[in-house]
């Protein structure tokens, strides 16, 4: 295992290194300059904006800046030229690279962009973690019920709820529900993560609250596959032979669901449960702009716009490390769940 | 005698309270609230010299007081205006150097007082390049020195004496005794945590991308009876639909600005106040009056007229009066604005103090599809197939060669509902011309970047200047910003007769109003005959509190401007 874990990881490092090459590429490719989109203000001069090119690195060629936001640029001297272009001395860049933990200052903000990232995980995790955990509960319930009650109500029920959930826009969706339950009847706040209150108090339960409606909205999909996949892999397992020897042994029906049935039937659930992961860290643009949360979704998408290239590496970065750890993190559990598998 | 004195003690009893509960002490009036749907979640700076966009400049604009502060009902710079330090000022004779004399008894909120320091530092700062000025990055270009001469008394010399001079440098002003440097401003806890300001309204708590707190300033000297709210919440709401059913549902008090296909649902709110006015934005489609294969720049290096190729379809001033006699613009207004706006008559806005209002008579060109045609074929674009689904071509045109079908491509940013069903319109009703035009909507980056290059036939946007309005132009329509890759007289618009006109009315001795709306009444008629624009739209903006929302009086662009008389329910 321990071995298995250690070479996926360096297997990982080049992968790292192909994300962020074709993520820089692409984006360097988009149209537009991100001084172009800071300073479109015709109250500034051609000077200052060369000035801000200058300064935001993006004048030099793409191959230049990658390398530059990988090992930095302190290594290295520049010419300091006064107004008339005439070299007056000599400085050392201040840039360090990703490769050192530095990833650079935001375009925007002219702050690290790590910083800025990392302001939005509590807020992207709270959302995330909850609905995922809610989703996936929610899905494995509502899977073994159907599985259980295979044929009956509930189960149609169960099919048509995945339909629904797998089908309906959660943009609108989220519309409906902030409709309903925050104007029509007044029973939840429309959205952000706190209470609008000046003193900026608020109780747990009105965290609930303002969590309530995005949960939902963000588990709809998860409760739609986990249950489906549930169900499946419940009555796949209820077929085995040791199944038909519990009964025969006559165990109760909860030893059998459980003890026999379910936990062997979460074994292929792992497997898209692990993938699940990265989006906990990536967040989801769609809710968050809805429910007005202030997540790595929004982030990363107003990042794309503005061309925020620090801050835009910096979700690439961090979604990336995720969804390697994820998929990781899925082949760890398969072993662990079922001994029969020996990672090689 | 008695039952009587009983029944009127019982009366002063009931009554007396009831007018206590009304009356509202300073600071007990309850917060607004009001939603940002432009909010951004990579907050730049609370700092008015860093802040980029419009999210931060709302509320630097109410923590912050201003050289300059602006008359609300008239609009326009005066002395002793509510926000501005200057009680006065004088010019010199050359219009070059203007000395203010500040209030001398206001106090930053941590007990330092205001003085011509603080002023001094901020133009500095700007003037120093040490910092990027974001939205005052035109200082740099206009003021030539700043020279304090007392603690209340500082001057300002300009590089031109251009009239717009004064805008340019009512700036927001900040505390010089924060900052050890310039350079100390970067990345400095300022940034997030403004706790020294003067303004109608102190920081609080900052949490980007959720919301903005601030607590209204007792001592704000513009308050004579204090400052009413307690405080005001900026509340992050990306989703435009969100925020008008947020208002509705009485989650926020107030908004400033109601997207037009939202607007009838706030008017059918019975508690609801609105306010409408003409706002200074408007909607046009600039033609690209060069040639696109083989765009040039206004002028060279040495500031001559570098001669530019027209371009082969829009360079005929014929063709370019057609085009907007085609259009049914009101028919546009109504069906693509739901009737959220007017018909521009020229470059500047109805609200102006220089707005021409005779042009209303002959401009735009009114719709008409058969003087459109006339104008088509005379300027030698016909339909020579008699096919209704074949665009005209040139047969004698000015400047395409023979044959050439009369095709163009229109570009608008994508991402905004009125611009699509406008450009939509456009092309059907051109197609009903003749015309086949190709509707691109594109990533605004992208759109910058084509139009910038001025390798494109046409684009369909709009223009918001600032506040206090002033309807020079010369920062869209000089040769000076005929740049490519990053000017703004993207269309190469250039007359020879109106440029001078321009440099006149922006440079004019005294800068008087009326005289100034006299030159700029005869740069309209120019404009018009002339057609680098097809006008369409001047925007109509709304503003809408809350039906308890005491003592809300709003001006056009100006919705804050007495936040300190009112009083919200209490939250």
């Amino acid at each position: 295992m321990t071995q298995f874990v250690i070479r996926r990881l360096l297997q990982a490092i080049p992968t790292m290194f192909g994300i962020t090459l074709v993520s820089y590429i692409i984006m360097w490719a988009a149209p537009g300059d991100p001084a172009t989109l800071l300073s479109y203000n015709p109250k500034w001069s051609a000077a200052q904006r060369e000035a801000l090119a200058e300064r935001l690195g993006v004048g030099e060629s793409p191959l230049e800046q990658y390398v530059r936001w990988l090992i930095g640029n302190d290594w290295r001297s520049f010419d300091v030229v006064d107004d008339n272009g005439e070299v007056i001395g000599s400085e050392r860049g201040t840039q360090k690279g990703i490769l050192r933990g530095d990833f650079g200052n935001s375009f925007k903000a002219n702050r690290s962009a790590m910083e800025v990232v990392l302001e939005k995980i509590p807020a992207t995790l709270e959302l995330a973690f909850i609905a995922f955990v809610f989703g996936l509960t929610s899905g494995l319930i509502i899977g073994l019920i159907a599985a259980v009650l295979q044929g009956g109500l509930f189960d149609q029920f169960s099919r048509v709820l995945a339909v629904l959930f797998s089908s309906v826009p959660g943009f609108w969706l989220g519309l409906i529900l902030l409709l309903i339950f925050g104007s029509w009847l007044g029973w939840l706040p429309m959205g952000n993560r706190f209470p609008m209150r000046l003193s900026g108090d608020f109780t747990l339960w009105e965290r609930v609250q303002h969590l309530l409606l995005p949960v939902f909205v963000l588990s709809t999909g998860g409760i739609a596959i986990y249950s489906r996949f549930m169900r499946a892999a419940v009555l796949d397992v209820m077929s085995e032979d040791y199944v038909r020897t519990a009964k025969a042994k006559g165990l109760d029906n909860r030893a059998i669901w459980f003890r026999h049935t379910a936990r062997n039937a979460l074994i292929p659930i792992v497997t898209i449960a692990g993938p699940a992961i990265p989006n906990l860290i990536g967040g989801a643009l769609i809710i968050e702009q809805i429910f007005s949360w202030p997540g790595m979704g929004r982030l990363a998408f107003e990042s794309v716009q503005t061309q925020d290239y620090p801050v835009v590496m910096a979700t690439v970065i961090l979604t990336g490390a995720a969804t390697i750890t994820g998929y990781l993190l899925t082949d760890v559990l398969y072993a662990v769940v079922d001994p029969r598998v020996r990672l090689q | 005698m008695k039952k009587y004195l009983f029944a009127v003690c019982l009366l002063l009893v009931l009554i007396v309270p009831l007018t206590l509960v009304g009356a509202q002490e300073p600071g007990e009036g309850g917060a607004v609230i009001e939603g940002n749907p432009s909010g951004s979640i990579n907050f730049s700076s609370l700092n008015p010299l860093r802040c980029w966009g419009t999210d931060c400049s709302v509320l630097t604009n109410m923590m912050f007081p201003t050289l300059i502060g602006v008359d609300p009902p008239n609009a326009v710079l005066a002395p002793g205006a509510p926000g501005g330090l200057a009680i006065d000022w004088e010019a010199s004779e050359d219009g070059l150097t203007y000395t203010f004399t500040l209030r001398d008894d206001l106090a930053w909120t941590d007990g330092e007082m205001i003085s011509a320091e603080d002023v001094a530092f901020t133009f500095n700062a700007i003037l120093s390049e040490e910092i990027e000025a974001a939205s005052y990055g035109s200082v740099v270009d206009t003021v030539d020195s700043v020279e304090l001469i007392d603690d209340s008394t500082i001057a300002i010399t300009l590089t031109t004496p251009a009239c717009t001079a004064l805008t340019d440098i009512a700036i927001r002003i900040i505390p010089e005794h924060v900052f050890v440097d310039f350079a100390d401003m970067v990345g400095h806890d300022f940034d997030f945590n403004p706790s020294v300001s003067y303004g109608v309204f102190g920081f609080h708590e900052l949490m980007a991308g959720d919301r903005v707190t601030l607590i209204g300033n007792q001592d704000w000297a513009w308050a004579a009876e204090g400052v009413m709210p307690e405080g005001y919440l900026y509340v992050d709401v990306p989703d435009s639909t969100v925020e008008v059913e947020r208002f509705l549902a009485g989650e926020f008090n107030f908004t400033s600005g109601v997207a037009t296909e939202h607007r009838n649902r706030v008017r059918e709110d019975a508690g609801a106040q609105i306010y409408e006015y003409p706002a200074n934005s408007w909607g046009y489609i600039g033609l690209n009056l060069g040639d696109p294969a083989n765009p040039q720049n206004g002028l060279d290096d040495d500031g001559n007229l570098i001669p530019q190729d027209p371009h082969p379809i829009f360079g005929d001033v014929r063709v370019r009066r057609a085009l907007q006699q085609a259009l049914d613009v009101e028919g546009i207004i109504d069906a693509a604005l739901f009737g959220e706006g007017s018909v521009m008559p020229s470059f500047d806005v109805p609200s102006s103090w220089a707005f021409n209002e005779d042009l209303k008579d002959n401009y735009p060109y009114p719709y008409d599809t058969e003087a459109a045609t006339a104008l088509l074929d005379e300027a030698g674009w016909v339909d020579d197939d008699g096919d209704p689904e074949t665009p005209r071509v040139c047969q004698g045109c000015m400047y395409a060669e023979e044959g050439t079908p009369f095709t163009f491509e229109l570009l608008t940013n994508e991402g905004n509902d009125a611009r699509y069903r406008m450009g939509v319109m456009v092309q059907d009703q051109l197609r009903a011309m003749g015309i086949e035009m190709t509707f691109t909507p594109m990533d605004f980056n992208t759109m910058i970047e084509n139009t910038a290059s001025q390798a494109y036939d046409a684009y369909l946007l709009g223009w918001s200047p600032g506040f206090p309005y002033d309807p020079d132009t010369s920062w869209f329509l000089s040769p000076e910003q005929d740049i490519i890759e990053w000017g703004f007289n993207d269309v190469s618009y250039y007359n020879e007769e109106f440029v001078a006109l321009q440099e006149e009315a922006k440079n004019l001795p005294g800068c008087d109003f009326a005289a100034r709306a006299e030159i700029y009444a005869e740069m309209q008629e120019i404009f018009m005959h002339d057609m680098p624009y097809i006008m369409i739209h001047n925007t109509q903006g709304m503003y809408a509190a809350a039906a308890d929302m005491e003592g809300w009086a709003p001006f056009p662009l100006q919705s804050r401007w007495n936040i300190h008389q009112w009083v919200a329910r209490q939250n």
